[in-house]
Parts: structure tokens; C-alpha cells; sequence
């Protein structure tokens, strides 16, 4: 951050929907008042009230004679749409692999086809393609990005929480280049649990209609961010400028927004504060507008209760799902896109099938039935996802140098976990409970449980009680500003996914059950946690092979040193069930020595008063693959070569443990006289909850604690300063961070 | 009482099993507390999934009204009996589908309608105005529309959403009691068909001047149209109207509407944004369209098709042309009916879609037309209430065995400064001008303007702005010279139409 400065610009995009195969045919579509909404015939939806959907049927129809053969359908869906981004930024394959690129991948349900097919008809190979960031790292080994590849899956915020951290990545000048969108594809389990809620539209959805209800959809889109003076030494026009990202968590309800839209508010003004837009900057609103009843009039609230504005009908809004359907995980970047794509032309999106505006939506300038002539500037988009989680996105065509506080300092101020039938917390060296098979929340801490809560959200509320009670923060209190909160999970809550399976294979499309489904997107333990911690602040959720729980740690450091927030929890979690077995099985991971399980961070910036207790401070997040270099026969991994400082230690920890070896030592040829000490010899973590585990260990190796009650064995130096911990994901793709000692104490 | 208690034990075990309850938590239950509040308080999610498994396992479908109002044990019971009663009565109706994915049998509609009347009778509502019904959802529409006709009241159909003296069946619906018996052993059909002269719709066309029209027609007229209609046609054997009009336009009103509730027909009413495929039980299908629509309805048409009827404008020799090709390639049980005519005169005439020349039309056997002055006067049943006769806007040829040859639309003279100028006239010059460019020119009378109005012309251009030059001024010669909006396309409205109102709205848009 040499200039303090933000000057993130959009500089290609390239999308695939209902609509078209790119860009242009979206335009056409949205010129022509055509919806891509229609008849459903991938898939057998035999009992449901409505039978439309926006689904990619070039991509279908092209691969539906080898789709056993194929990676997921969201995964060519990225390919395809990252070439039309890349070719319209101008950047070829060879300038990939010569800068330092990131992959921001937004997905809410991907793979759930595989899922399905793996779980209800035996095909096991399949499964391979289940987990959320195997498509992730799919598209990245396609593209050749070999720099930090991460998986949102926040549900229908998932591609803009990914746009948002992929800003934030270029404002810190970790990379050159990021490719950053979502992408999702539509599977029956998907479309008969949006029917078991009763929201699907019979017709093609019309948000802040009178007609009620949304459509799905499915596809992807992808944005080529970069930062300004990167775009002009290569003479590549700017689209927009990026000038602000937030988000926000309702703590409200699994699936209900907020009534007021008090979140989708805070996010918006967390937006705003984060840039040097004014309100009466904007011109127009992308909204999420679902088409649901509870939706699009609490949205509509929250936004202009951000703006303040006197007259509601001077900002311009529409909702874009009318074009395409809801495309869930790929929402946030394709609405954006089809934004875009109309301000290219001088006009606004509209939405389409408009009867009459519904009542708690009147007064607003709604752009309906056909896009309108209208030059912009400034504009805003917002999405909301189950779970509660909000995002903001504001661009405005002008670029300016929009002025940044210099980065916090970060800290963690405690840490908790449950495994292996006992939990534990900074606070404690003696394990604080003991259980038998599963750990059960109501025993342990009546208040925060609510009925049918899943075993994962168990597992996650324990873990995070005992980390807020070893970091002494009280999160009950009223008064306390809103504290920000980030979720790991590899396949989120699988013993729940497990039953809707058995549902959906017993009882077909309409048996699958609105108390379940909700459950079954991988974000549902962050709402969990938002709703028993009544936590509003910023927010993200990741999956990954391995490495989650350290994403949502970097994360949460870039809004604390952004004093977006000052105190955050940070959170990874997982469930044992035999789906997940069958899964891991065929990731060749180890599944028997995989148990439920969860482990929690709780983080502060240098502004909250409590700092001045705090056990370590983090820094210096990196990532990148570990390649092995045939030239010189050596494993090298990008992460490292940034790393400014000679860490005391290295603690890391490896899903792989047959790489461990070749890791460790090309880690020990690196730095040659620092220890390399294995996590998974203190704890025998489970695929999500790894990487956190290792940040906790590191901590406890600093301040010469015990680790889930076990001593933390030194060789070379029984006080190191600061430690280099680094997480190994399934795919040999490392997360890293510098773990050291707070100075002054 | 004995099979009520029965259902109240059976949803209470089904509600222990839908939410995961203990029996500690279900027994603190009564069978009047709200599900959502104490003691159990359930979610939103939970509801839902209770409703699912009682629709199931009870083997009934609940519809959106079955989720409002309080939700307890006994309420739950009381839906599912009425559930079971309403299907049984359904059993073998026909349906009304809406375009909002809703089913209607007769008998619900029957029964809708019953209740509408019952509480349009304590409205208060002015039954000597025209009564605006605003709902857009077509047979909410309808059922609004008849209920306020049975009622005593003038409906207004209209494609606008606000005005004075209106209802909509959201409004009403909510305010019903306990539903009354069903008020008339007679079909819908019949009870509209024994209404006098006096019961009347209104329909409003959105006028070629800008101004909205409202032309008053009498339920007996346009009964007497489908009368007629039924008995030159062959519909007996049809299983489904499906209707791309809706019974705003009176063209819809008749085909998609009167005519079905004659035959006893099911109508499925489709959005103008997507089209959604018949049932496959279905076997003999008429579409009810309008000539924009053909593109998209064509390919969709398959042989359970054996009528499209169509109206609203030109079919056009292109189209007449793909009709031909479709019937001897692919479909050849289709039949094509154009009807001429409009709002204001009912139909007039119709032709044989790829089989009678395209400007050939039959009248139908109660029009008359009679040669007046240059121009025809139309005689018929089917006129507005009160007009005997009325000069024809076409020209025509009359032609042997009543038959007419249609000449297209007359020419329209209006007064501008004191002096009569043909609109053809300024038409032609505006195509010498914009050679290539689709355009229209409109005349629009203004009270308090010295010209008399404003002369006013869009034109399918990439231009902002028009200067009067020589050249242009050599063109219009002593010709009055328009006002020229250019717009990237002429905006349609539902019925495929261009309107002046549509293009003036065009014009604004495009300025914001």
C-alpha cells in the first residue's frame, strides 16, 4: 500500500447466462425484452408447482452425451465467461502466466449435480467434482493461475464478496491481476428446496411486481480487475472503477431478510465510507430484488436509508433476474455484468413482466419492461444471501485516487475448539467440556441453541462460545459495535445434505423439505453464528480443500487493517456423515481419521482497547500453488518469495500427508536453520478446520501455552517471535501467514 | 365431530414429526395456540413444512389464501377439510390457468364471484360511474368484471392502473366473511347471457389522439357475438383456449373469455414475457393471438393446435405465407381464422389464414355495410351501446356473396390553422424525407392550442435533433411540418399495436 490510494479498475468482463454465450447476446436479450427463462428439461421436476428456470442451454446441450466424463457444469460455465473477460482486457494466457494473478470464485450450489448423481445413483467418481472449490481450482489450473486461488461461498453474495476481496487484494498490492466473478450451476435439489419455500414464481419472476416470487437461474460471470496505473502502462481502457465494497450480516433469520433492511443499510453505508462516492453520485441501483415478498421491499428500505436521501424516486433501481433468473452464487457478478453491459450502450436495466409495482415498493423510480436511455456516472449493486449476508459493490466511470487510512495492525485476542470429545480456549490449559460421539450445544449452552440446529452449527457456536469467553469479549452487549464475522467449511453441513439427499431420493422433487434445505448451503453456520451472537458486522464465508478457515482469517485482517471493523470472530467448522466419507474417499483423503469437528478465532484491530491484551499478531497473508519445477527438480510455491521477514518457526499442516515430506523440506531449504513442526501432530484436524488449527497452535507456540492440552515441543528456540504458518490444501495450493509477538509485551 | 378430532390428533403427531419436536414440547400445545408464538414459536420454515406433509398426507392442495390468517392446530384441520371438499367439488371441472401459475375450476370461480358480489354490495361504490377494475392478472380480472356486472355496476376495463371508482380483487377478497352459497344454480355463461341491454363494459383503447377512449359495449352484444361466432365455427370439440389477449381488449374479452365459458372450456392465460406449453392431455387447442406474437408462437405450435385465431392487426402476406407452409409441412389439422374489426364495430369479417386471399374477407351474416358519402356505414349487432350505425375507419371493396375487399385504413384529415390537410398526405412527404425509416404521424387535437392541435411525427432514426432546412421546407411545400421525435424502434403495446401513447412514452423515457 506504497500511495494509501485505491484506484481498482474493471478493465473486461465476460459473462454466460439464459440470455447468451456472452456479453453481447445478454445485451441483445435485455434490448429485446427477452428472458431466458424457460421450460426446464435438464432435469425432472415432476410434482412442482412451476417447471422454468434460466438454464445455460448451450453448454448442456453441447456436453449432455459426456457429462460423467466432466468436471461441473459451473466449471465450464467459468471458462467460458473468463475468456470473454480476458479477451476483452486484453490479456493473453502468457501475460497470466507472467504476472501475479488471483482467482476470486464466487459458487453457492456447484457440483450439486455431481452430488446427486454420486449420492442417489452410486456414480462415485463424480463426487471428485462435488466440493464447492474443486471447480475453483479447476478453472485455475485451465487459466494457469498459479497465485492465490479462493472460494466464496456465501450463497447468492458469493461472486460479490469475491469481487469485494478481490479489490481489497490489489488496493494491498498483493497481485496484478484478478479475475473475479462467480459462477453456479442449477441442479433439481436446488430448484425443489427454493420450491419447498414456497418462493418460486409459476411465471417468469418480475421483482417488486405485484406477481410474487423468483426464478432460478444458473450461469457465470467474470470481472478483470487490476489497479489503475497497471491497466495504463498497458494501454488498456477502463470499463468503471471499483470505488467501494462492503457487506453486512442481518443476524435476523436462515433465509428472511431483515424487515427494515437494517443490513443491507449497514453494508450500503459501510460501502460509502470505504469510498468517495456521495450519495447523490449515484445514478442508478442494481438491486438484488429476488422477487419475493420479503425481499425486495426491505431492500429497497435499507439501501435508501443509507442514501438519506429526500426523494427516493431520484436514484434510478432495478433488479435484473427478470433477464436470467436468480443465478444464486454467479448473482452478484453477472447482475453487475448486465449492468455494465446496458451503461455501455448509455442505457439502464430494467426489469422485465411488470404489472404493477407492488405496494411497500412505490415511490421508487423502478426501472421496468425495457431498458432506458440513461447516461451514468456513478452506480451502486447490492445482493443478500441466505444466512443474513449483505454486499455493496459502488463503480463510477471517472478514476480517482480515493484516499486509504493506513492499515490497522491485527490481532488475535483468543482462541477455542472442539474435537476429539473435549473443547478448549486460550483461557485454559485443562480442556473446558467433554462429550460422547457428537458434540451437543443445548447441554453445553442452552441459550444459543435453537431447535433442529445442525450438528455443524453446534460444533461452530461451541467453538466460538469458547473463543469469546478466552478473549473475555462479551457479545452480548448492546452497546458493542458491530463485530465482523468469516466461516470456513469444505462441504458445509453434510450430515444435513445427507438427509435432504435421502428426501429428494425417496420422495422426489417435492419431497424435500423447507426445514432442511435452508441447512444445506454452506454459509448456513455463519448465520448460525450471527444469529447466536447477534454478530452484524462484516462478513464472508469460504470453502476450500484445506485452507477456508485461513481465508476467512485473511479476510477478516484486511477489514480490521481497513477498520472496516475492530473486532471479528473468525470461525471453521465440519461435520462427519457418510456423504462426506464418500467424498473424501475419492479425494484420496484419509476419511476415517476425520471427525466432526470446529475451531475459532477471535480477532481485534489495533483500534479496540482490548488489543492491548492480545496473544499474537497476524500479518503478511499470502498464497499461491506449490509446483514442483522439473528443471531443478525443486518444489517452489510464489507465497514465499513476498515473505519480507525470516520467521523463528514454521508450523505446517498438510491434508496430504504423503507430501508433507517434500514440502517441509523444500520449506527447510528456504529457510535452513528454522524448525519445521507438523500441526497435525497436536491435533488430528479435519480437511476445513486444519488451517486454523495451525494459526491457534502458532499462538500457543508463542506464548509457550499447551495446544488442545498437549505441549508444543521446540528444538532450536523455546521463545520464537514470530512464526510462519502455512496451510496445504488437497490441491498443494498454500495459505500463509506471519504469526509473531505483539511488541511491548 | 368424531373425524374432526381424528384430524386434529393427526396434525398435531405430523406436526411432532415435520419439526422435530419432543412429545414435552408438543403436549404444552393447544389446539387454538399460534404455531409461530408460545409456547412453541415456531419459524417460517417450520410452517411451511408442516403445510407440505398435511398437503400430503391429508392428499390436498392448499393455495396462497390457506397460508394467511392465524396458523394453529384446529385452523390447520379446518384447511384441510375444506381442501378435501374443494377437490371433491373440482373433481372433472374444467380450470382457468392464469398467467400467474393459479388454477381455477368453475366451481372456485363460481364461488369467487358469489363472494365479490356479496361485498361489492357494501362498498359504497358509485354504480352510475364506470367501475375501474384494476387488477392485471387475467382472471382475477374477469372475476372482479362479472361480479361488479351481476352487481349492477359498469366495469371499466383498462390498462391503467390508477383512477377513481375502482376495485381490485385483493381489495375485495380480504373482506369476505364466511362464504355465502352460491347465489345462482345457472352457469357464468348463462346468468351473463339473460343480462338486458343495460349491463354494460366499458373498454378504454388508448385512442389515436393520446387520449384515452372508452367505448360502453353491452354484455348482450358481445354474447350475441360469440353466439354467432360458435355457430359459422366449428369449436365444439376444443379441450383449451390458449390465450396470448386478455380481457382487457375486447377482442380478448370474447375470444379468450365469453367464448371459452360458452364451449366449457379450460383458458390458460399466458404473460406476454413467456410462453408456457399446454398440457399434453390436451388434444384440440385454439390460440387466440395477435400478429406480433406469431414469431415466437409458431414454433411452438404442435398438432394438438387446431385453431389460431387471430386479430388486432395485419396478419401480413408473410406471415399468411408461414401459415401455409406450416399447415401442408407439419400441421395440417390447423386452422387459421383473421378477424377484422376493432373495438368500436366488433367484428365485421374474416378470412381462412393461408387459404383465402389476404385482403378477402366474409362478413359475418348479421353485419351490413352501406355505401355513404365515399366512405361505408357499418350496420351490426356488435356496435357500441346505442350506435345504430357507424362510418367505417377502413376502406373497403363489396364484393359478391358478401364478401368485401379489405383497402386498408382511410386517410385522416384534421384542421390545423383554420385549413383541413390530409394525414396520408404529410405521411408520404415525411417517407420522401426519411427514405428507409419506419415511421408514424399523429395528429393530436389540443383545446387551447390556436393551431388546433399538435402535428407530431416519430421516426426509427439514429438522430437527436431535426432542423427545418430548404431542402426540408421544398419537400413539405404549404404542407404543415411536423414535430419529429426520433426513436430507435416503434414501441408495441400487448396487443402488438403501435399506440401514439406508446411512443410518447418512448420519447420520455429516453429523456430521463
Amino acid at each position: 500500500m506504497p500511495e494509501c490510494k485505491s484506484q481498482v479498475v474493471i478493465t473486461g468482463y465476460g459473462v454466460i447466462s439464459s440470455c447468451g454465450d456472452n456479453a453481447q447476446e445478454l445485451y441483445d436479450s435485455m434490448q429485446s425484452q427477452r428472458s431466458g427463462v424457460a421450460p426446464l428439461s435438464c432435469f425432472d421436476v415432476t410434482g412442482l408447482p412451476s417447471d422454468i428456470a434460466g438454464i445455460v442451454r448451450s453448454v448442456r446441450e453441447k456436453h449432455q452425451d459426456k457429462k460423467a466424463d466432466l468436471p461441473d457444469f459451473s466449471t465450464l460455465f467459468a471458462i467460458t465467461a473468463i475468456e470473454e473477460a480476458l479477451n476483452a482486457a486484453n490479456i493473453s494466457l502468457q501475460t497470466l502466466a507472467n504476472k501475479r494473478v488471483a482467482l476470486c470464485v464466487g459458487n453457492a450450489n456447484t457440483g450439486m449435480e455431481k452430488l446427486e448423481k454420486g449420492i442417489i445413483d452410486n456414480q462415485h467418481d463424480g463426487l471428485l467434482e462435488y466440493p464447492a472449490h474443486k471447480q475453483s481450482d479447476n478453472i485455475a489450473k485451465h487459466f494457469g493461475v498459479l497465485g492465490p486461488v479462493l472460494t466464496f461461498t456465501s450463497a447468492c453474495t458469493s461472486s460479490s464478496s469475491a469481487l469485494g476481496f478481490a479489490k481489497q487484494l490489489l488496493d494491498n498490492d498483493m497481485v496484478d491481476i484478478v479475475i473475479a466473478g462467480g459462477t453456479d450451476a442449477l441442479a433439481k435439489t436446488i430448484y425443489a428446496g427454493f420450491h419447498s419455500l414456497q418462493s418460486v414464481a409459476p411465471q417468469v419472476c418480475s421483482p417488486y411486481d405485484v406477481k410474487m416470487g423468483l426464478s432460478l437461474g444458473e450461469g457465470a460471470g467474470f470481472l478483470v480487475l487490476e489497479n489503475h496505473n497497471h491497466a495504463e502502462a498497458r494501454n488498456q481502457p477502463t470499463i468503471m472503477q471499483l470505488a467501494g465494497t462492503a457487506s453486512s450480516l442481518d443476524a435476523y433469520h436462515a433465509t428472511a431478510p431483515e424487515p427494515e433492511g437494517a443490513g443491507v443499510r449497514r453494508s450500503f453505508e459501510s460501502a460509502l465510507r470505504s469510498s468517495d462516492v456521495n450519495p447523490e453520485d449515484l445514478d442508478y441501483v442494481n438491486t438484488h430484488g429476488t422477487g419475493t415478498p420479503a425481499n425486495d421491499g426491505a431492500e429497497l428500505k435499507g439501501i435508501f436509508a443509507a442514501l438519506n436521501l429526500q426523494d427516493k424516486a431520484s436514484i434510478s433501481v432495478s433488479s435484473s433476474k427478470s433477464y436470467f433468473g436468480h443465478t444464486l452464487g454467479a448473482a452478484g457478478a453477472i447482475e453487475f455484468i448486465s449492468a455494465l453491459v446496458a451503461i455501455d450502450k448509455g442505457q439502464l436495466p430494467s426489469t422485465l413482466n411488470g404489472d404493477e409495482i407492488r405496494e411497500d415498493c412505490q415511490g421508487h423510480h423502478i426501472v421496468v419492461n425495457g431498458l432506458i436511455d440513461h447516461k451514468v456516472e456513478c452506480i451502486g449493486a447490492t445482493n443478500s444471501a441466505f444466512g443474513g449476508h449483505n454486499t455493496t459493490m459502488l463503480a463510477r466511470k471517472s478514476v480517482s485516487a480515493i484516499p486509504k487510512a493506513e492499515g490497522k495492525k491485527v490481532y488475535i485476542l483468543g482462541h477455542g475448539s472442539i474435537a476429539e470429545q473435549v473443547g478448549f480456549s486460550n483461557g485454559a490449559d485443562q480442556s473446558l467440556l467433554s462429550y460422547e460421539g457428537e458434540f451437543a450445544l443445548k447441554p453445553f449452552q442452552a441459550k444459543l441453541y435453537r431447535r433442529r440446529m445442525s450438528t455443524i452449527g453446534q460444533y461452530a457456536i461451541g467453538a466460538s462460545y469458547l473463543a469469546f469467553s478466552g478473549a473475555d469479549v462479551d457479545y452480548s452487549d448492546a452497546e458493542k459495535l458491530p463485530i465482523g464475522a468469516y466461516f470456513g467449511t469444505t462441504l458445509g453441513a453434510s450430515q444435513v445434505q445427507q438427509r435432504n439427499l435421502s428426501d429428494l431420493q425417496e420422495y422426489g422433487p417435492t419431497g424435500v423439505k423447507s426445514t432442511l434445505f435452508p441447512d444445506t448451503v454452506l454459509n448456513a453456520p455463519l448465520g448460525n453464528l450471527a444469529l447466536a451472537f447477534d454478530l452484524k458486522g462484516c462478513s464472508a464465508n469460504f470453502s476450500d480443500l484445506g485452507n477456508e478457515g485461513m481465508h476467512a482469517l485473511w479476510h477478516a485482517f484486511m477489514d480490521l487493517s481497513e477498520d472496516k471493523i475492530a473486532c471479528a470472530l473468525v470461525c471453521s467448522a465440519e461435520d462427519k456423515s457418510d456423504t462426506s466419507d464418500l467424498v473424501w474417499q475419492q479425494m484420496q483423503v484419509d476419511e476415517h481419521r476425520l471427525a466432526s469437528s470446529a475451531n475459532a478465532l477471535i480477532a481485534v484491530n489495533e483500534k479496540d482497547p482490548r488489543a492491548s491484551r492480545a496473544l499474537a499478531q497476524v500479518s503478511e497473508f499470502n498464497a499461491a500453488r506449490w509446483v514442483f519445477n522439473e528443471e531443478n527438480q525443486q518444489w517452489d510455491c510464489a507465497a514465499l518469495t513476498q515473505l519480507a521477514a525470516k520467521p523463528d518457526l514454521i508450523v505446517l499442516s498438510m491434508v496430504n500427508a504423503e507430501q508433507f515430506e517434500a514440502i517441509s523440506n523444500a520449506l527447510q531449504t528456504q529457510f535452513s536453520t528454522t524448525q519445521v513442526i507438523n500441526g497435525r501432530t497436536y491435533k488430528e484436524s479435519g480437511i476445513a478446520c486444519q488451517s486454523l488449527d495451525a494459526i491457534s497452535l502458532a499462538t500457543c507456540a508463542l506464548n509457550g501455552r499447551r495446544f488442545m492440552g498437549r505441549e508444543v515441543t521446540l528444538q532450536n528456540t523455546s521463545k520464537p517471535e514470530s512464526i510462519l504458518v502455512m496451510s496445504v490444501n488437497t490441491q498443494l495450493s498454500a495459505t500463509t501467514c506471519l504469526v509473531s509477538k505483539v511488541k511491548g509485551k | 365431530m368424531k373425524d374432526f378430532e381424528d384430524l386434529v390428533n393427526q396434525v398435531r403427531k405430523q406436526i411432532v414429526i415435520s419439526v422435530e419436536l419432543e412429545e414435552s414440547e408438543i403436549a404444552q400445545l393447544s389446539n387454538d395456540d399460534d404455531l409461530l408464538g408460545n409456547p412453541l414459536f415456531l419459524d417460517s420454515v417450520d410452517l411451511l413444512q408442516i403445510y407440505a406433509d398435511c398437503q400430503r398426507k391429508f392428499g390436498v392442495v392448499f393455495n396462497n389464501a390457506d397460508y394467511e390468517g392465524a396458523h394453529t392446530v384446529n385452523s390447520i384441520v379446518t384447511r384441510a377439510v375444506r381442501g378435501k371438499e374443494t377437490k371433491s367439488a373440482n373433481a372433472g371441472d374444467a380450470l382457468f390457468y392464469s398467467s400467474d401459475g393459479s388454477r381455477y375450476s368453475n366451481a372456485e370461480f363460481k364461488q369467487h364471484i358469489t363472494q365479490l358480489i356479496a361485498v361489492l354490495q357494501s362498498e359504497g361504490l358509485d354504480k352510475a360511474k364506470p367501475l375501474r377494475v384494476l387488477d392485471t392478472d387475467p382472471v382475477k380480472m374477469m372475476m372482479v368484471a362479472i361480479a361488479a356486472v351481476l352487481s349492477g355496476y359498469k366495469p371499466l376495463m383498462s390498462a391503467q392502473p390508477q383512477g377513481e371508482n375502482a376495485v381490485s380483487f385483493a381489495h375485495l377478497i380480504p373482506k369476505q366473511g364466511e362464504a355465502p352459497s352460491l347465489l345462482d344454480s345457472k352457469s357464468i355463461y348463462q346468468q351473463l347471457a339473460s343480462l338486458q341491454q343495460e349491463a354494460v363494459i366499458f373498454f378504454e383503447t388508448s385512442g389515436s389522439t393520446g387520449i384515452p377512449v372508452r367505448i360502453e359495449k353491452s354484455l348482450a352484444s358481445m354474447v350475441q357475438e360469440v353466439e354467432e361466432l360458435t355457430a359459422l365455427f366449428d369449436f365444439g370439440a376444443l379441450d383449451l383456449i390458449d390465450a396470448y389477449v386478455s380481457p382487457v381488449h375486447m377482442y380478448g374479452f370474447i375470444w379468450s373469455f365469453l367464448l371459452p365459458l360458452k364451449l366449457d372450456a379450460p383458458v390458460m392465460y399466458q404473460s406476454n414475457t413467456f410462453l408456457k406449453p399446454v398440457p399434453e392431455t390436451m388434444s384440440h387447442v385454439m390460440a387466440v393471438s395477435v400478429p406480433s406474437i406469431w414469431h415466437s408462437l409458431s414454433g411452438a405450435l404442435t398438432a394438438q393446435y387446431r385453431y389460431i385465431v387471430n386479430s388486432g392487426g395485419k396478419f401480413g402476406e408473410q406471415r399468411d405465407t408461414q401459415f401455409a407452409e406450416l399447415v401442408q409441412n407439419k400441421l395440417p389439422d390447423l386452422l387459421g381464422i383473421d378477424v377484422l374489426g376493432s373495438t368500436e364495430t366488433g367484428a365485421i369479417a374474416y378470412r381462412m389464414i393461408g387459404q383465402d386471399h389476404l385482403r378477402t374477407y366474409q362478413l359475418l351474416p348479421t353485419v351490413r355495410l352501406h355505401p355513404s358519402d365515399g366512405e361505408h356505414l357499418i350496420y351490426s349487432d356488435f356496435l357500441p351501446l346505442g350506435v345504430e350505425s357507424a362510418p367505417l375507419d377502413d376502406k373497403v371493396e363489396i364484393l359478391a356473396n358478401n364478401k368485401i375487399l379489405h383497402l386498408g385504413r382511410k386517410d385522416s384529415v384534421f384542421k390545423f390553422k383554420g385549413k383541413r390537410y390530409s394525414l396520408k398526405e404529410i405521411e408520404d412527404k415525411l417517407f420522401q424525407l426519411f427514405a428507409g425509416h419506419a415511421l408514424r404521424v399523429y395528429f393530436i387535437e389540443q383545446e387551447h392550442n390556436v393551431r388546433g392541435g399538435e402535428l407530431i411525427a416519430f421516426v426509427v432514426k439514429e438522430l437527436s435533433h431535426f432542423d427545418i432546412t430548404s431542402e426540408v421546407r421544398a419537400i413539405f411545400q404549404d404542407l404543415p411540418i411536423p414535430k419529429i421525435e426520433f426513436i430507435d424502434e416503434l414501441p408495441t403495446n400487448a396487443m402488438g399495436k403501435v399506440t401514439l401513447q406508446g411512443l410518447q412514452e418512448k420519447v420520455r423515457n429516453a429523456r430521463v
